[in-house]
């Protein structure tokens, strides 16, 4: 006979793996029970049943399921159906070794859920073949599950600080009866995390900063680094009221940090609704939008050399006014680059459109605009930040 | 038939409708009723090969999910079509179900060992067919599934991971240090999973003091990696003209307190090794106890190591302690990994510091540090699993150094041309 590698030739991982035999026959169940302990298998247990063998597999759910059709009390197809009609064993490869070779048992053999079928009386060779073969793919599946939920719970975790950074509901609350002014924001990350972040910096009288970050990058590195650029936001609070001289400040902090490659795309600016008046900077930032109360949408500018490039790099401050009743939009890069658009007054014409046929909330029309627009496209990471100035400062 | 039931279907339908498979067999028969047989399972995207050799050419082309594999073909037959499969990566896992009119033990055994996947006799029953292509089908749709969020998350993990790896002094930075402090550092950084939140580094006081520190955030992975470079970036910004271990504890404990989230928090060991006094100075945040060795000692000194962990109460002020490192002394710092090893017989015992001071004890005074860790590794692997960041710093004061102002140009060359 050819030798197949199933004779001894077993690979490592698969003989600690659990193997259930259910066989009414005593003889039978000696008999596959020697063939796998020869081949190497240290881990084979025995029901004489139906019943049994479903009161085993509920203590412990081994990985392969050697199974009898025939059997007494509750025959193998009953024990298949049970099982796969319970969530936990879908996964469950069960070989089924039987003596019906008739073909509408073999198809009710899979319609009940079997695996595969093996025919009575057993083959040595093809037996440990199709054993191996399910225990090799359920220990591949299994260690890729198991990378997945690992992977899946540290990113969760992450995830969970990013929103940390992110201002909190009350926060917002408590600035829109300070100042007047509604924050809202839109994030889509393109992975678990990314590189895309905003917050506002409470200034006294009624005033606050905002900035919106978007970091070069996407994933978890560029995430990292966004954090790190949170910790230098977060110690600028002495230079908040200055946006030309926070941003000058954030550069030459961020230069020491970021190596080449990384950099950040930010606006950062002073909210003044007493004054009317918006005053910010940005450094390769989207130019903010003033959508008036009533005229035409006015874009400001936000050019100016990415942070983190070059030290000593200085940044310019601007101003748009910001009355009563008007509306500011801040949005990253990445909204332009996924609506296909090199200039930002390609978004006009979406902000005008979803405004004009809003009934209602005007933020809620403009981001519904921007996700249909954006389609299933996967893009990079996108915010929109919103500020409505609802009441009096 | 229940939602979930009809969901399932669907999708089993829509697995059917995007699969692609190859029929190889050399009766054009065969290859017609196999292909009917797949139609009629909601399989349309099939291509015919009339033998092995020309399923082999149609192999890049095509992509096959899944190959029905007659076995007695001329030219090129199914044993060896297969055996070449498996030699080849792309192919290794492909699913192989072979159809033949062998019926024998031997051939199913031959089949097997050539890397079928599995093996029905002719006259094939279609049910059964149908029913064996879906469970491969599936099965390999969950494998790539499952194998494709792998190898997204790795890249993206494996940058990330890099990133941190630069947040560690360089091979060339220590190497200047050691030059002009006459104090060498060496390390071994091991995050339990591709990030942790064990991170350390080293710098020189306005008095060219050798400072270093160690900190250790809670938990492990990304999160605790983001950690680590928010503390890097408020270290960045600390004054290290006069170092004062206690200041700069409180100072950094008082910055992290607005940035950590609750529940979070870090242990630091800081600490500066003064030549005029010999000794170090050190203040420690909750962190392990260092041990400490002169020459000729035969026995480590564990240190005073009490103190609040970071980022939990801003107004924590922390002590100065001092111990004694002259010139050919040694001073050892550790992450909690080491000590946190599950020993015993029952695995409910920790190594804890008496535990490894016994495993360093013979090395005391091995002169070449980088020995002195790699001894250390593996006894401590041998001890039981570690399953935190393991961070380790061996900090030498080399007996035959003259504290330098700077690196000497003469060494520098030497130490490239290594």
């Amino acid at each position: 006979m050819t030798a197949a590698p199933a004779d001894g030739a077993l690979r490592l991982p698969i003989c600690d793996c659990h193997v259930l035999v259910v066989d009414d026959t005593d003889f039978n169940r000696t008999l596959i029970g020697a063939i796998l302990e020869e081949a190497g298998f240290t881990d084979v247990s025995y029901a004489k049943d139906g019943f049994e063998a479903l009161e085993k597999i509920a203590q412990r759910t081994p990985d392969l399921l050697i199974l009898d059709i025939m059997m007494p009390g509750m025959d193998g197809f009953e024990v298949c159906r049970r099982l796969r009609a319970d969530h936990a064993y879908a996964d469950l490869p069960v070989l089924v070794q039987t003596a019906l070779s008739s073909s509408d048992d073999r198809n009710r053999a899979f319609a009940a859920g079997t695996t595969d079928l093996i025919s009575k009386p057993l083959d040595r060779a093809e037996l440990l073949a199709r054993v191996r073969i399910h225990l090799e793919n359920r220990v591949l599946i299994r260690s890729l599950q198991t990378y997945r939920a690992r992977v899946e719970g540290e990113l969760a975790m992450a995830r969970s600080m990013y929103e940390h950074l992110l201002p909190s509901t009350a926060l917002r609350d408590g600035l829109e009866r300070d100042s007047g002014v509604a924050v809202r924001s839109h994030t889509v990350l393109s992975s678990d995390m990314g590189g895309d972040l905003w917050g506002v910096l409470r200034l006294g009288e009624g005033r606050f900063g905002v900035f919106l970050l978007d970091m070069a990058g996407r994933g978890v590195s560029a995430a990292l680094n966004a954090f790190r650029m949170h910790t230098l936001i977060h110690e600028l609070s002495d230079l908040a009221e200055d946006p030309a001289a926070f941003l000058t400040e954030l550069n030459d902090r961020a230069v020491r940090l970021l190596e080449l490659g990384e950099h950040a795309a930010v606006l950062y600016g002073v909210v003044d609704a007493a004054a009317g008046r918006f005053r910010y900077a940005g450094a390769a930032g989207t130019a903010p939008l003033l959508l008036p109360p009533d005229g035409e949408p006015v874009f400001g500018d936000a050019a100016g050399l990415p942070v983190g490039v070059t030290a000593g790099t200085r940044y310019e401050a601007r101003e748009l006014p910001f009355a009563a009743g008007a509306t500011l939009m801040l949005y990253s890069n990445a909204v332009l680059d996924a609506l296909n658009a090199s200039a930002h007054e390609s978004l006009e014409p979406l902000v005008r459109q979803a405004l004009d046929s809003a009934a209602g909330d005007r933020f809620a029309a403009v981001t519904e605009a921007l996700e249909r627009a954006l389609g299933e496209a996967p893009g990079d990471d996108h915010t929109l930040v919103w500020l409505d100035r609802t009441g009096e400062a | 038939m229940s939602d979930v039931q009809q969901a399932l279907q669907q999708q089993d339908m829509a697995l059917l409708a995007g699969a692609r498979v190859m029929i190889v067999d050399d009766n054009r028969v065969n290859r017609h009723l196999l292909l009917a047989l797949l139609e009629r399972g909601g399989i349309s995207q099939v291509e015919m090969a009339e033998d092995g050799n020309d399923a082999l050419a149609r192999m890049e082309s095509f992509q096959p999910d899944l190959i029905l594999l007659d076995l007695m073909m001329p030219n090129l037959d199914g044993f060896e079509m297969c055996r070449r499969l498996r030699a080849d990566p792309r192919w290794a896992d492909l699913p192989v179900l072979v159809q033949s009119s062998l019926s024998r033990a031997e051939d199913r055994a031959r089949a097997f060992a050539a890397g079928a996947t599995d093996y029905v006799t002719k006259p094939i029953n279609a049910i059964e067919l149908l029913s064996r292509v879906r469970i491969h089908l599936q099965n390999r749709a969950l494998v790539s599934d499952l194998r494709m969020y792998r190898h997204r998350t790795e890249a993206e993990l494996e940058l990330a991971r890099k990133m941190q790896e630069r947040l560690m002094p360089s091979a060339d930075r220590l190497a200047e240090s050691e030059a002009a402090t006459g104090v060498a550092i060496d390390a071994h950084f091991a995050p339990s999973s591709e990030l942790g939140g064990d991170f350390w580094d080293f710098r020189r006081d306005g008095r060219g003091r050798l400072v270093i520190y160690l900190v250790d955030f809670s938990g492990h992975g990304v999160a605790a990696a983001l950690n680590t470079f928010r503390l890097h970036a408020i270290v960045q910004r600390m004054d290290f003209d006069a170092f004062d271990p206690s200041e700069f504890l409180a100072a950094v404990n008082k910055r992290l307190c607005a940035l950590l989230p609750n529940g979070q928090f870090a242990t630091m060991l800081a600490g500066v090794v003064d030549p005029e006094t010999d000794r170090f100075l050190y203040a420690s945040a909750g962190s392990t106890r260092p041990m400490v060795w002169g020459p000729g000692e035969t026995e480590p000194t564990l240190c005073d190591s009490s103190g609040l962990p970071l980022g939990l109460l801003p107004s924590v002020t922390y002590e100065t302690r001092t111990v004694d490192l002259p010139p050919g002394g040694r001073l050892f710092l550790y992450s909690d990994a080491a000590i946190e090893i599950p020993v015993g017989p029952a695995g409910d015992d920790v190594l804890d510091e008496a535990g490894l001071a016994d495993l360093i004890r013979d090395d005391l005074h091995e002169p070449d540090g980088r020995r002195f860790l790699d001894a250390l590794l593996p006894r401590l692997a041998a001890a039981g699993p570690i399953d935190d960041d393991l961070t380790a710093l061996l900090v030498t004061r080399r007996s035959d150094a003259r504290p330098a102002t700077g690196p000497t140009p003469a060494r520098r060359v030497a130490w490239r041309s290594e």
